[in-house]
């Protein structure tokens, strides 16, 4: 049919295609936004979930409000963008061929907006985690720390026990490696029969006194009655 | 009797002076190991056994308690990588020992009867040890040491300060022993069954004296 057009009629023909272009193309995008809308509300309703419903094991964060803000932001966008979607594809064709290139702007601001109030949701939540991660950190921490001193507590006397096993083992190993001989009997023996004042004399000696007193570091010899021998026997 | 009167000479005094130091009549921060040598046991006249139980008493203060650094650490170097080596030789035992001395301000060590030690060889070591923990101790170290007059140990000796026993020293002693004995036999009817006049006594007593001061 359009091998009968004349050239201004084909540049006409042309120019409505292109407009009917517009308006598919229109139309795909609110379709890809409509498509991007249900995603964030389902993550708008899942970030809600998890900073916003306090649990026991995680207390509101600390920028709750902020968080909530910034959702209610999105969900507004979100709704915008629904109504404005809603009308426009409610109007004729004609109608939004009309105001097409008015339209294609407003798509892609809504979009935006859409973008935008989705990365302050994401900012506010990422703040919200790290508060939480911290707060799990610490509570971890806190339940480690308890755990421990109590294990403490209960294995404490046991290991200072064992520690203190270990030592006498030790020890006693030690004295046997170095035990010599038994000589205190053999002192107790030598001391037998010894009369009250034997040997007075040699306390009185002058060697002795000066061995005794010096306060240098030396040798004293006892030494004599080589030869002894009574023939004195008693029995 | 003759071991007796023999130990009232040398190991009696030394028992004797032991008695004094290990009883000091005031309070004195003193560490006193003694040994007594005896020839007729073999634990008790070798060298290495001496000085080993020497330091076990300097070491050993009490049933607990750590012992000395020192001597943990030689315990350490002898049996490192877990092999045991037995105890300590004569040179770790003589090193380790002047270790000890230096944890002290002072320290007296008796040792009675040196030439109980057996062998000469042993006996020489053991008497260039004693002049060597006099020598080198950085503390105050006093030995009291006894013996015969052996040529050995009278040559490694002559040059330190020495008492000698003359006879005239312990006549007292000597005496008031051969009265003791004397009275013990007559009262546990050893001799002549008990009955002994006081006139023989005194010329058994008297006898006696005059035989022991010969010596």
């Amino acid at each position: 049919m359009f091998f009968f057009l004349l050239p201004q009629e084909h540049r006409l023909m042309d120019g409505a295609r292109q407009i009917a272009l517009a308006d598919t193309q229109n139309m795909g995008i609110l379709l890809i936004g409509l498509e991007k809308t249900t995603c964030l509300l389902s993550r708008a309703a899942a970030y809600e979930r998890l900073h916003l419903a306090p649990t026991r094991s995680s207390p509101q964060p600390s920028n709750s409000e902020a968080l909530a803000s910034s959702l209610v932001g999105l969900y507004a966008s979100i709704l915008t963008f629904l109504v404005w979607t809603r009308r426009y594809s409610e109007d004729g064709t004609a109608k939004r061929i009309a105001k097409n290139i008015l339209a294609t702007r407003e798509i892609h601001e809504l979009l935006d907006k859409l973008d935008h109030d989705e990365g302050e949701v994401r900012k506010e939540s990422e703040l919200a985690e790290k508060e939480w991660a911290r707060f799990a950190h610490e509570d971890v921490l806190g339940v480690v720390r308890e755990e421990s001193s109590s294990l403490k507590e209960a294995l404490g006397p046991k290991v200072e026990a064992l520690f203190e096993n270990l030592k006498e083992a030790r020890r006693r190993e030690m004295v046997m490696w170095l035990a010599g001989t038994s000589y205190v009997e053999h002192h107790e023996n030598a001391l037998q029969g010894l009369l009250e004042g034997t040997g007075e004399w040699l306390l009185k000696e002058e060697t002795y006194r000066k061995w005794l007193e010096s306060e240098q570091s030396c040798i004293l010899w006892l030494h004599g009655i080589r030869k002894f021998h009574p023939k004195f026997q008693t029995r | 009797m003759g071991a007796i009167l023999a130990g009232a000479g040398k190991t009696k005094l030394t028992s004797m002076v032991l008695e004094r130091l290990l009883n000091p009549p005031i309070e004195e921060k003193r560490a006193v190991a003694y040994f007594y040598c005896n020839r007729n046991e073999p634990k008790r006249q070798n060298s290495e056994i001496i000085l080993r139980t020497i330091i076990q008493q300097l070491s050993v203060r009490g049933s607990t308690g750590s012992l000395p650094r020192c001597v943990m650490a030689k315990y350490k170097e002898r049996n490192k990588d877990g092999i045991e080596s037995g105890p300590p030789g004569f040179k770790d035992c003589l090193s380790l020992l002047i270790e000890l001395l230096d944890i002290r301000s002072r320290t007296t060590i008796v040792i009675d009867g040196l030439d109980e030690i057996d062998s000469k060889m042993q006996r020489q070591d053991f008497l260039q040890a004693l002049k060597q923990i006099v020598n080198l101790s950085s503390s105050l170290v006093k030995l009291f040491v006894s013996s015969r007059d052996d040529t050995d140990i009278t040559l490694a000796l002559d040059s330190v300060p020495n008492l000698y026993i003359h006879a005239k020293d312990n006549k007292d002693d000597i005496e008031r022993f051969i009265k003791q004995e004397v009275e013990k036999s007559i009262e546990q009817k050893k001799l002549l069954r008990g009955e002994v006049s006081n006139e023989l006594r005194e010329r058994i007593v008297e006898a006696l004296i005059d035989k022991a001061s010969g010596m």
